[in-house]
């Protein structure tokens, strides 16, 4: 059987026969470790992509996927609906993504250069054109500018392909304010663009 | 850009980085340390420099000309102009004058006036700071209608600043204590080549303005009686310098000029301009405020780093600990004494920083740099 491999998924004949995440779930609540692991093994790739683009650092990324992942199994009980885990598991992430971050603009305010090693362009899949890369790599320069709550709207949306009330569920915030910040980020960054490119910088 | 750049992007996360965390998870029992103490220290850190750095939710990021072009420069060159900007802020450039924009983020408009005259009209909805550099004297805008004239005559710049609402700071080292706090009516000289103690010559403008709808800092306006009695004193030059400064220096108003100045220093460093920044750290050292003091330090410890003055640099970031620093950047601290000393050979005193770099739960990079010499 060929089955499709998306974003580390495990292959779909195998997790037809894994447990569901509800299922997992339970059995966690009820002691057992093994299905806190596949919980793991099921949900910490996509959840290391989103961050490692949030933090655009690898070492804040596994962090947050550390600390996500403790704090989501500590509070497993508050998860009303067990079936929604992946979601809730990635609201968690954010908070913690958008503590790193804070904490990266403070130290960088500070004059210490914080080691953004997992940029956008950094992160460009393998074979994509150079016009292609050099606009990741402006658009990961800019980034650096925007407050937390700005640069992860504008990643869920422009990188995660993620709707309005998701971004509004996922950051725990209002549609209306979800999407200030995205028309926030957006304008801030195309103006950005735009006056480089007056200014003839790269 | 409307369609998601995902399919630029790998999409393969780092199995290696999936076990590594993975086998963590397997031995831990909470969150990180280092996480645990940007929890507990995230307050006192983020009200020292995020206070003026937050944009109120509401307000846009950046300001543009009202005719939605980018603000880059202004110049009234052959005759009287006005300028009004997206957010109902008015500029009124006499002919001859521009002024160039230096920052202009959710934060704060900073421009430099390089010659003439403005008036300005600063909308209430305006960033948080407005900073006028012209030249000899920095404008820091806590109201909202003043005019700077800056100008040289017999080869001595002056620059006269008049408020019509509101209160603004004036700082230059042409002041004395280098620091006047202005309000509506108040019209200020200084002159570069003067004495200290003779520079400051403030007195009633002809006509003060009504003040109305003017933004005035709380801590301003819960001292109206004290301010205007300050004033007046201010004026007439009848106060002792050391009680000028205090008068002029409210609190409040201090506390939040400390954030602007760690602001304005990170922004002269960005842009390569280490001593204005430098001195601007200095300042806030001085001032001895908790936490700013500290960050100052630290900031100033790095920046004296960068500029390979190892044996200042050491000494400010030992000071940055003793004034303060909040416990999550402690271990910053140690860390670069840790590489400080090391480097001038005194290793027992590196591995000791280094230990307690460790000890305060470094992380990333600096803890790499404490690694080295443990």
């Amino acid at each position: 059987m060929t089955v499709a491999r998306r974003n580390h998924e495990v292959p779909r004949v195998l997790d037809q026969a894994l447990p569901s995440d509800a299922e997992l779930v339970s059995r966690v609540r009820s002691g057992e470790r093994w299905a806190a692991d596949a919980l793991y093994r099921r949900h910490a790739p996509d959840v290391l992509r989103v961050v490692l683009r949030l933090t655009a650092n690898r070492a804040d990324a596994e962090d947050v996927l550390h600390d996500a992942f403790v704090r989501a199994l500590a509070r497993l009980d508050s998860l009303r609906d067990a079936a929604a885990f992946a979601g809730w598991l990635t609201r968690i992430a954010i908070q913690e993504a958008r503590m790193k971050l804070r904490r990266a603009n403070m130290l960088r305010r500070l004059g210490f250069g914080h080691v953004a090693d997992a940029t956008l362009d950094a992160l460009a899949a393998e074979g994509i054109d150079p016009a292609s890369h050099t606009e990741l790599a402006r658009i990961a320069k800019e980034l650096q500018r925007f407050s937390a709550d700005e640069r992860i709207a504008w990643v869920l949306r422009h990188v995660e392909g993620r709707d309005l009330q998701e971004i509004a569920d996922l950051t725990d915030v209002s549609l209306a304010t979800a999407k200030r910040r995205l028309t926030r980020a957006s304008d801030t960054l195309r103006t950005h663009l735009a006056l480089n490119n007056e200014e003839g910088v790269p | 850009m409307n369609k998601p750049i995902s399919h630029l992007l790998s999409s393969e996360a780092d199995p290696a980085a999936i076990e590594r965390v993975g086998a963590r998870l397997r031995q831990s029992k909470g969150p990180v340390t280092r996480t645990r103490s940007w929890v507990a220290a995230g307050g006192l850190a983020a009200a020292a420099l995020l206070l003026v750095m937050m944009l109120p939710s509401d307000a846009p990021r950046e300001r543009r000309l009202a005719s939605g072009e980018a603000l880059l420069h202004l110049e009234a060159t052959s005759r009287d102009e006005v300028f009004a900007l997206s957010d109902g802020t008015e500029m009124s450039l006499s002919q001859g004058t521009r002024v160039d924009r230096i920052q202009n983020d959710d934060a704060r408009l900073v421009l430099r006036q390089s010659t003439g005259r403005v008036v300005y009209r600063v909308a209430p909805q305006g960033p948080r700071a407005f900073i006028v550099e012209a030249g000899i004297a920095t404008v820091e805008v806590v109201g909202t209608e003043f005019t700077v004239d800056r100008h040289r005559a017999d080869g001595v710049e002056s620059v006269d600043v008049e408020v019509a609402h509101g209160v603004v700071v004036v700082r230059s080292e042409h002041l004395e204590d280098h620091i006047v706090r202005m309000e509506a009516g108040v019209r200020l000289h200084v002159e570069a080549q003067r004495p200290m103690e003779n520079a400051v010559a403030v007195e009633p403008a002809v006509a003060p303005a009504q003040s109305h709808e003017t933004p005035v800092l709380p801590a301003i306006e819960a001292s109206e009686t004290g301010a205007s009695h300050r004033s007046r004193n201010i004026r007439t030059g009848t106060l002792p310098a050391q009680e000028t400064s205090l008068a002029i220096s409210g609190e409040t108003e201090v506390e939040a000029s400390d954030d602007a100045l760690l602001s304005l220093a990170d922004t002269y460093r960005r842009d390569g301009r280490v001593t204005q920044s430098r001195a601007l750290l200095e300042r806030v050292i001085a001032e001895g405020r908790a936490p700013q003091a500290s960050l100052a330090a630290l900031s100033l410890g790095t920046l004296l780093d960068d500029m390979h003055e190892g044996t200042e640099a050491e000494r400010t970031f030992e000071r940055s600990i003793a004034l303060g620093l909040p416990s999550a950047l402690v271990g910053v601290a140690w860390s670069r004494l840790a590489e400080l000393r090391g480097q001038r050979g005194d290793f027992d005193g590196a591995r000791d920083a280094a230990e307690r770099a460790v000890q305060a739960g470094v992380s990333g990079r600096e803890r790499a740099r404490a690694e080295a010499w443990r």
